[in-house]
């Protein structure tokens, strides 16, 4: 199993629950949709899975690994083999596309040479070949948000997290990058998408958490 | 480098704090530079003195009139014979009349007043350097010569010269210390306030795997490159101003007696002020980031 959740609850005050008791498993490869009202609790779920937060009970393995009690050295690790994407895409504004896409590899000590080649086709895929260099202030909110996908996955992350990725964009371009979502799963990547645009999940027909209160209500039987 | 080398480079060149920590540096540099110079310039003085003043003292054997028993001339001679006959003396020297003079000369500035004073006979006395030999011995066996003599330690005021020297010395190793300590603190204060400010992406570089050891050096590489400009013209300027200062006195303190070796210690010590404040500024900036990294998730 990829990612599992066992019961896992989340306060950042001690009377207000953002989780209560989440219960559920990714298996490698699979996707999920994670839908909800605003404030239901996605974002810290997937923080969660990123372990940017530590629950405040229950236990969250991930590839095997029990993260609510992984050291910084294991999380690091851990954390290099997922890929993040984020709704305000959260580039670096003096960085250019190729070097924010880039971020991920420099980190794990790849070569000039590597990262040069594997970027540069990466972003070719993304559809960003002539904006390379550009700056994101100089980028669409659609070619942002594809820079940041790229560097999601430049890594080839087992697990892709994407928390309202089409949240600051068009509906079209919103499709367009859900079909990017759907083509990295079908190379093998499992994916969690949160969004709270029903109409999108309903057209990719894939299986789907929902979160109310931070209560998990509708968990999936199954993964795609 | 894993991040590219100018990743924080905006926060410090654009946080005001960096503006302000640019100045302290120099600041600190330059009263740092200041103080390492008075602390080398006196502490190579008073090595100078010792070497010159600590095992010497003077004789006095006032002046006799003619009806004494025993005249001058063969007071004289008998004390330097009882002086060279001493163990534990190392060299004996009798002042001319004109070096007595000389010496007179600040206080009476009357050539015929000063030719018709009578003149104590002053002898300069060396000790060897293990001489157990002490004023109080030869002024008890001077006695029996001069009942009137008068023996002069140079080593008592030189102690409390030492001492207020010693003292000096102190004072400028502490201003060194205070200066470097608040340096660090602001060191810490700049890391911080950029770290606060750069909060969010450094919850991304450690999202997309990046280690704390990573990101620390990334702050101790900005923060020290940013301390090197200040840090150089502080040094230029607390050399320029220490070096005026030091053509104004010195005639008080005369250092050509020093070795060369000892002068090169001496200015490498004082071209090390700069470069520790260079390498203190980065290993606060470590360990700030590092503090601060810990309290991360």
């Amino acid at each position: 199993m990829l990612l599992h959740f066992d019961n896992v609850s989340l306060a950042y005050q001690s009377d207000r629950p953002v989780l209560r008791d989440v219960h559920f498993e990714l298996p490698m490869g699979g996707f999920y949709f994670l839908t909800g009202p605003s404030g239901a609790g996605k974002s810290s779920l997937l923080r969660l899975t990123y372990c940017a937060e530590r629950p405040t009970s229950g236990r969250i393995y991930l590839f095997g690994y029990d993260i609510t009690s992984a050291t910084r050295s294991e999380l690091t690790a851990l954390r290099r083999q997922i890929g993040v994407v984020f709704q305000d895409f959260r580039l670096i504004p003096h960085l250019t596309a190729l070097e924010n896409a880039a971020l991920p590899l420099r980190l794990a000590g790849k070569s000039d040479d590597y990262i040069h080649r594997h970027v540069r086709e990466l972003l070719d895929w993304v559809g960003l070949q002539s904006r390379m260099d550009a700056l994101p202030a100089q980028l669409s909110g659609g070619e942002q948000q594809r820079v940041a996908i790229a560097r999601a996955v430049v890594n080839k992350p087992k697990l892709l997290l994407a928390d309202e990725p089409t949240g600051n964009v068009d509906d079209e371009t919103a499709v367009k990058l859900f079909h990017l979502f759907d083509e990295l799963h079908k190379m093998g990547t499992a994916v969690i998408l949160a969004t709270h645009q029903q109409h999108l999940v309903e057209r990719f027909m894939k299986p789907a958490l929902h979160l109310s209160n931070g209560h998990l209500t509708a968990p999936a039987a199954r993964a795609a | 480098m894993a991040l590219p080398n100018n990743f924080f480079a905006p926060s410090f060149r654009t946080q005001r704090l960096g503006s302000f920590f640019a100045l302290l540096v120099g600041i600190m540099v330059f009263l740092a530079t200041f103080s390492s110079v008075a602390e080398v310039i006196i502490s190579a003085a008073t090595l100078n003195w010792n070497q010159h003043a600590e095992n010497r003292l003077t004789i006095e054997l006032p002046a006799v009139g003619d009806e004494a028993t025993t005249p001058q001339p063969e007071r004289i001679k008998q004390t330097m014979g009882l002086l060279h006959a001493m163990p534990g003396v190392q060299n004996i020297t009798q002042l001319s009349d004109h070096e007595v003079e000389d010496l007179l000369r600040p206080w009476i500035n009357q050539p015929e007043l000063l030719k018709s004073l009578p003149l104590p006979t002053l002898i300069d006395v060396q000790r060897s350097d293990n001489s157990m030999v002490t004023a109080e011995d030869i002024r008890q066996q001077i006695k029996i010569i001069a009942p009137d003599v008068r023996v002069d330690d140079h080593a008592a005021w030189l102690g409390d010269l030492k001492h207020f020297v010693h003292s000096l010395v102190f004072l400028a190793g502490l201003m060194i210390v205070l200066t470097g300590c608040t340096l660090a603190i602001t060191v810490n204060l700049l890391c911080r306030a950029i770290m606060a400010a750069e909060y969010e992406t450094i919850s991304l570089l450690h999202i997309l795997g990046a280690e704390d050891a990573s990101i620390a050096k990334h702050f101790a590489h900005h923060a020290g490159r940013l301390s090197i400009p200040p840090a150089c013209i502080g040094f230029g300027l607390g050399i320029t101003v220490a070096g005026t200062l030091i053509l104004f006195v010195r005639h008080l303190a005369d250092l050509s007696g020093l070795s060369s070796l000892l002068w090169i210690v001496l200015t490498a010590i004082i071209c090390l002020v700069p470069v520790s404040a260079v390498v203190l500024t980065r290993v606060t900036a470590r360990l700030s980031t590092f503090s601060t990294l810990d309290a991360m998730p």
